[in-house]
């Protein structure tokens, strides 16, 4: 255990180099990110479990494609029952797979330097937590951008009146998945989630533009990280 | 394991040349190197005379156009790069600076190859080295062939769409008022033209002497040789300034009846302009219709000269470039041509008419924008008839409108189905009854008798006494100026229908029935524009029938904001030629022409265009809620 704690010190330091103050006046256009998306045994971060973690590389608007994470995790307690049918993999598929504690670090390494995005990354969020806390320890500070809040403030903010009105409540992944005419490889498959999600937050990245927001900091201050 | 998003890559690029002819293997190693790039619509990928790109793009969705511009700021289009071309292969084959502009047309996605990549890929597959380097010499073709297109210029304005100043015979023979004829007609035989201008000192045309003239007028008539041509001379001169295109010579010549159109520059002849010459530039002839059109008294062969209009001038017009709004004031004059035959032939049989008239259509065709034949909206407008005679004149005239009406669905014309065609007594009246027709739709607007009354209020004198339209027109601009509650109505008619655009811009489509998954272009499109260019017509008193008429004469008064005029122009001229191009393929396939369109079937030009013609009558519609302080549609 020690090692993983040194592990950890160093992870939380590399990390920390992202704090706000020195940071947050770097254009969203050469920022490091990590689109991730998770997949778990349900939406309960006290009972629920990882299942997979995918996460995509992307270099300020660029996606690239040989800077990918994907991971498939054993649960230590199985809940199976209601959410196969979403995400489609079975207790067999994880018999193998690495119990979380050996996915967390790697997957901390690959967001080394960069900036978290994810769609309703709110989840992946409280469940990263509570994995880090379940091991002991504490998730170094991030920083966190939800493309689903992005795109209601973009609608909200820029779009219509009436475009937001007959809109509100319409921004599920597929919604813009289907909005911005992204064919996605395939669907509830983590990996898979965080390139369409990558995708978006491309898109979304030259809309925010368009708004004058430019930097980390004019993120922060529109509250959207 | 993490195949789900490169697996959807190789496969992509598996059908892609020159990456289909690598293995599976370097296939996936490629994958593995590259990047997935995204442009927003306006972005330019690649700029002329630039640094080289850093890399070679493969278009995933969307459109990149290659543009060449000219140094008259012209912008020649070499091609647009959609899914599966390639954009950057110079720049990445050689290191060539920018040849063209490229630029996203659509919001576009690309795999992107780093150029180190591309260099090994040169050096080590010998079958991707071919292929770049056919594509530089299909480079050197294309621009080759662009080149000598360009340098052809004055033969390849050798279309409708080209000045008169083009074709225009030069140099023209002129003479003064006083020549004798035996001179004039000396002059022409030496010259081998058979016509000569008749010019005062100050070189001002004042009339035309042509063969036909010598033979009726002087042969015929047993006049002697040396009468002076201006006892003989066609006065005035029918002129068309040399700037003007030849398509509108072409109008011209029809609806005046000649042969002979004098070019002028800064008023002064310049240039003469023949049927004969025109006749060779079309092929199948529009003049050459018209003439038809002019001397048949058979009906059953008027019907064919029209069917030959719509099967081969059309497509023929339209395949030369020229632009459906034009084609549609071509079409106009064919089918005012035979509406004034099919009505002095019916004059011809019922005796003539007890007061002058004047044969009345509204609608598309009022506004001469009919190209594939719709129905007929068309009306009788006669002079107040004097006491104790209105009965047998309106008798008359309903008996005219029915027979003609008649007469014309025989010649393909469509019956009217809303009855707006002069078979319906509604529609034949008398000058008083017009105006008391008009002053009641204004006086008690009932947005449901607004906008059945609305295609009426583009009505065009087409045959018979024209004085009598001018006159009730007139008589509606000032009705209109102390109506501000019609006009009301109107707007809020006019901008009910919103352009097939929703949320982030995607296209809104029938989502179930026979036109599932497609969109009317008409409804929302043409018809959206027209609804509300006549509004603002109407508004400023502006006399034309004819949307982009309208248009330009609404810039010239500065009613209308010159960018939305010029946007509106280009966004109607866009939908109806994309319209017309529709249907003539549904007609050539044996179907039903239909206003309705698949945007998925489009190229992806046609796509970017379309949803921009949206945006444009969006914005249009939101100033005219805004002046009129109209509630959004729907709230």
């Amino acid at each position: 255990m020690s090692e993983r704690n040194g592990l950890w010190e160093r992870l939380a330091r590399l990390l920390g180099r992202l704090s706000l103050n020195d940071e947050g006046q770097r254009t969203l256009f050469t920022v490091r990110y990590t689109v991730l998306d998770a997949e778990m045994t349900g939406l309960d971060p006290e009972r629920d479990e990882f299942l997979a973690i995918g996460a995509v590389r992307m270099v300020g608007p660029r996606i690239v494609l040989g800077e990918t994470f994907y991971r498939l995790i054993k649960p230590a307690k199985a809940r199976w029952s209601t959410s196969v049918p979403i995400h489609g993999i079975r207790p067999n598929d994880v018999a193998n797979a690495p119990p979380v504690c050996d996915v967390l670090p790697s997957f901390l390494s690959f967001c080394v330097d960069t900036v978290l995005v994810g769609h309703g990354v709110e989840i992946d969020r409280l469940f990263l937590h509570k994995a880090a806390e379940r091991l002991g320890t504490r998730l170094p500070p991030l920083l966190w951008i939800d493309t689903g809040r992005v795109a209601r403030w973009l609608v909200t903010r820029h779009g219509t009146f009436a475009e937001a009105a007959a809109d509100r409540g319409r921004f599920s992944l597929d919604d813009l998945v289907a909005a911005y005419e992204i064919v996605p490889p395939a669907r509830h498959h983590a990996l898979a989630d965080a390139y369409v999600t990558a995708q978006v937050w491309q898109r979304q990245l030259y809309e925010l533009a368009l708004e004058g927001i430019n930097s980390l900091r004019d993120l922060r201050l529109a509250g959207l990280a | 394991m993490d195949d789900v998003v490169l697996g959807s890559v190789v496969n992509f690029l598996r059908r892609v040349p020159p990456f289909q002819f690598l293995s599976d293997e370097r296939l996936r190693q490629l994958v593995k190197r590259i990047e997935v790039h995204y442009f927003p619509r306006g972005t330019v990928l690649i700029r002329r005379g630039e640094r080289p790109p850093d890399y070679l793009w493969v278009v995933v969705r969307g459109g990149v156009k290659k543009v060449l511009r000219s140094v008259t700021g012209e912008e020649h289009i070499f091609e647009v790069a959609s899914e599966g071309d390639l954009v950057g292969v110079l720049s990445s084959v050689d290191g060539m600076e920018g040849q063209l502009d490229d630029i996203a047309i659509e919001d576009t996605v690309c795999y992107a190859i780093p150029r180190a990549v591309v260099d090994e890929l040169i050096a080590s597959e010998p079958a991707v080295a071919r292929f770049f380097l056919g594509a530089l010499r299909e480079w050197v073709r294309a621009s080759l062939t662009a080149l000598e297109r360009h340098e052809e210029r004055p033969e390849d304005a050798f279309v409708l769409t080209a000045p008169c100043r083009m074709v225009a015979r030069r140099p023209l023979l002129t003479c003064r008022p006083e020549t004798t004829v035996r001179e004039a007609a000396r002059l022409m035989s030496a010259e081998r033209v058979n016509s000569i201008v008749v010019v005062d000192e100050e070189g001002n045309g004042i009339g035309i002497v042509t063969d036909w003239d010598l033979r009726e007028r002087v042969v015929a008539a047993g006049r002697s040789p040396e009468t002076q041509v201006v006892d003989v001379m066609s006065a005035p001169l029918v002129t068309i300034d040399a700037d003007r295109l030849l398509l509108e010579a072409v109008r011209l010549m029809i609806a005046r009846g000649i042969n002979h159109l004098v070019v002028t520059e800064e008023a002064k002849p310049f240039g003469m302009l023949t049927a004969f010459d025109l006749l060779v530039q079309q092929g199948t002839s529009a003049l050459f219709l018209a003439r038809a059109i002019e001397r048949e008294s058979r009906i059953e062969r008027l019907a064919q000269i029209l069917e030959q209009a719509q099967r081969q001038l059309l497509p023929f017009l339209l395949s030369r470039g020229v632009r459906a709004s034009e084609v549609a004031q071509i079409v106009s004059e064919v089918n005012d041509r035979v509406v004034a035959r099919v009505l002095a032939l019916l004059e011809e049989e019922l005796g003539r008419p007890p007061v002058p008239y004047c044969w009345l259509v509204f609608g598309s065709e009022g506004r001469r924008e009919q190209t594939i034949r719709t129905d007929q909206d068309n009306g009788i407008l006669y002079a107040d008839p004097p006491d104790g005679q209105q009965e047998a004149a309106r008798g008359y005239f309903q008996r005219l409108g029915q027979w003609a009406v008649e007469r014309l669905v025989a010649l393909g014309f469509p019956p009217c189905p809303g009855r707006y065609s002069a078979d319906n007594p509604e529609w034949v009246l008398s000058a008083s009854e017009w105006q008391r027709r008009f002053r009641s739709w204004m006086a008690v607007p009932e947005p449901q008798a607004v906008l059945s009354s609305l295609i009426v209020f583009d009505f065009r004198g087409v045959h018979g006494e024209l004085a009598l339209a001018t006159t009730l027109r007139e008589f509606v601009r000032q009705e209109l100026s102390h109506s501000p509650r019609f006009l009301f109505h109107v707007a809020a008619v006019s901008t009910s229908q919103p352009p097939p655009l929703g949320f982030l811009g995607r296209f809104v489509v029938e989502r179930s029935g026979e036109h599932k998954n497609q969109l009317d272009l008409k409804l929302g499109g043409t018809g959206a524009i027209v609804n509300l260019v006549r509004l603002f017509a109407l508004e400023h008193g502006i006399e034309e029938t004819n949307t982009l008429a309208r248009l330009t004469a609404l810039r010239e008064q500065r009613a209308v904001e010159s960018q939305l005029a010029d946007d509106l122009a280009r966004a109607f001229e866009f939908l109806l030629d994309l319209r017309v191009r529709l249907q003539l393929e549904q007609l050539q396939r044996g179907e039903k022409p239909s206003n309705y369109v698949d945007p998925r079937q489009l190229s992806s030009l046609d796509r970017t265009l379309l949803k921009e013609s949206f945006r444009v009558i969006g914005r249009a519609q939101a100033v005219v809620r805004e002046r009129f302080h109209l509630e959004q549609a729907g709230e």
